[in-house]
């Protein structure tokens, strides 16, 4: 497991603060070694948004995209936790204090794919605003439309 | 879930139908088409076209490299590193009809690297294949003496050297072209054709030597 | 019949003089005038035919063998492995966003490719092929909906009227791509790479 030195509040210079990205989907359990603390709270919030995601009207099922979310965060240290087994559709990163999200799905079009993701997106920020972060980008990706 | 928009049989009945795809044995319209069409839907990332050109294909893939082999496991290896190879690779295939060719090229020279990796002190070109064991079902061959002839093509094929043997297999069992099993192998078309012949001169010889 | 050198083509020939690779090329149709009337060429024949059936016979064995047959486990991992590194290719912007570079909400172009195949392939007489999707200036409507452009390629049935065909095509890419993800489709170029039933 990789060094949890992340210190929620304090934002520091973008190198010398290694953030965490957690990736989750709503149906994992513990992750392999136990995170304390605020990355554990980051874990179960990812979790949450997992979940709340599959309870959208339309979604089908999330994605897995995590090695092109590695990819896609921020340059600089960042700490990963995969939460049960890769690849997952939910990943969360907290640096500075920041939660950004990324979420990846596969919709049934029972209603524009647009509209979904929208309402994707306002779930994840609502939970994240709600568990009291301050929020940042969530971005939604639609990587297929089902028949 | 599966997005089967390839259209089967079963798909087109009710409707005013057009050809049947790729993964349908019996389709009256042209194979060489439809297959095209796979190959250019795959291209673009279409998983329902390459998972038909994988069910395809992947029978014959696997009888080439076991037969270069001798070894299930192994043969099953090569088909999944060709098909893997095929789907990272196709979006590079400018002609979409070459597909069939390229495909048989990979896992030829996959199975021939493999076997060399296997065997590194027994080159090509000895006579030391190991013998098959006969086969334990019905054969197509209806006559006591066309199954007599059949054992006897596998017994005197098992004691070809190699390097004729490889030749002729994909030739005449896998049917590559002259010019496939030339580039499959890295040898000259020339070099090719002359060990094909040689092949069936000795099968023959040793064949009717038996009779 | 023992002459071959290695970078040449086979050398031997029967005793009445005839190649024979020049046999081998014609050993599946009827003997020539030649071959009907030399009894090395019909023995030769003979020799040819029956490793040519004997050839058959292991081929189709080999077909019918199940022991000769991959199993379900290669095609299943293949099929995990291409589904897991399916090419997301471009990403599309489902709405308007800031920064528009970088959008929120966005759908892969392959998703919309294959909706506009399965779409296509509904017709009768058209096969799609490759599909392509863009954005087009301006990228957005007020609304904020975004506005592409679908480029398809086809292979279409001889007995299809052609001008009609197109109109319809247009019209359910155009319907469907709206109905499902929200995109406005401002142009569809059709191409047709190849005709069938001729």
């Amino acid at each position: 497991m990789p060094d949890l030195s992340d210190q929620p509040g304090s934002p520091g210079p973008a190198t010398a603060d290694p953030g965490v990205a957690v990736a989750a989907d709503a149906a994992t359990g513990t992750p392999g070694s136990t995170p304390t603390g605020a990355t554990a709270e980051l874990v179960v919030l990812a979790q949450a948004v997992a979940e709340a995601t599959l309870a959208v009207p339309g979604v089908a099922r999330l994605e897995p995209t995590l090695r092109g979310h590695l990819r896609a965060l921020s340059t600089g240290p960042m700490n990963v936790i995969g939460v049960g087994g890769l690849p997952d559709g939910v990943v969360l990163s907290r640096r500075s204090g920041v939660v950004e999200a990324r979420i990846d799905v596969a919709v049934h079009p029972v209603r524009p794919a647009d509209e979904i993701a929208e309402d994707v997106r306002t779930r994840a920020t609502a939970l994240i605003t709600g568990a009291g972060h301050q929020v940042g980008r969530v971005a939604v990706a639609v990587l297929s439309v089902e028949v | 879930m599966d997005e089967r928009e390839v259209s089967t049989p079963e798909a087109d009945r009710g409707r005013d139908a057009g050809p049947p795809g790729p993964g349908s044995p019996s389709s009256p319209a042209d194979p060489v088409l439809d297959e095209v069409t796979a190959v250019a839907r795959a291209q673009d990332g279409d998983l329902a076209a390459f998972e038909a050109l994988v069910d395809r294909y992947q029978a014959p893939i696997f009888r080439l490299a076991f037969r270069v082999l001798h070894d299930r496991p192994a043969a099953e290896d090569v088909v999944q590193e060709t098909f893997v190879a095929a789907w990272r690779k196709l979006p590079t295939l400018i002609e979409p009809a070459a597909f069939r060719g390229w495909l048989y090229q990979v896992a030829t020279r996959r199975s021939l690297d493999l076997l060399r990796r296997r065997r590194p002190q027994v080159s090509l070109d000895t006579d030391s294949a190991p013998e098959l064991p006969g086969p334990a079902w019905e054969d197509p061959a209806s006559s006591a003496e066309r199954r007599a002839q059949l054992d006897e093509l596998r017994r005197v094929l098992d004691a070809l050297p190699e390097d004729l043997a490889v030749c002729w297999r994909l030739k005449e069992l896998d049917g590559l072209a002259y010019a496939e099993i030339a580039a499959a192998l890295g040898i000259p078309e020339s070099t090719v054709r002359g060990r094909i012949a040689r092949a069936r001169r000795t099968l023959v010889e040793r064949m009717e030597a038996w009779r | 019949m023992t002459s071959t050198n290695e970078t040449g083509h086979d050398e031997a020939r029967l005793g009445c003089g005839r190649p024979i690779d020049d046999l081998w090329a014609r050993i599946e149709e009827p003997p020539d005038e030649h071959e009907r009337s030399c009894p090395d060429c019909q023995a030769a024949r003979a020799s040819l035919g029956r490793l040519e059936e004997a050839a058959r016979d292991l081929r189709t064995s080999d077909e019918r063998d199940p022991g000769m047959q991959p199993s379900d486990r290669a095609k299943a991992s293949i099929m995990e492995l291409a589904r897991a590194e399916v090419r997301r290719g471009q990403m599309l912007p489902l709405r308007q966003t800031t920064p528009p570079e970088a959008p929120d909400l966005a759908i892969s172009e392959q998703s919309v490719a294959t909706l506009v195949r399965r779409t296509a392939d509904g017709i009768p007489g058209v096969m799609a092929r490759r599909c392509r999707v863009r954005t087009v200036e301006p990228a957005h409507h007020a609304d904020g909906r975004s506005r592409v452009r679908v480029e398809l390629s086809t292979a279409l049935s001889a007995r299809t009227r052609m001008a009609s065909l197109a109109a319809d095509l247009r019209q359910r890419v155009r319907t469907s791509v709206r109905e499902q993800t929200g995109l406005d489709v401002v142009a569809v170029d059709i191409t047709v790479e190849d005709v069938f039933d001729a």
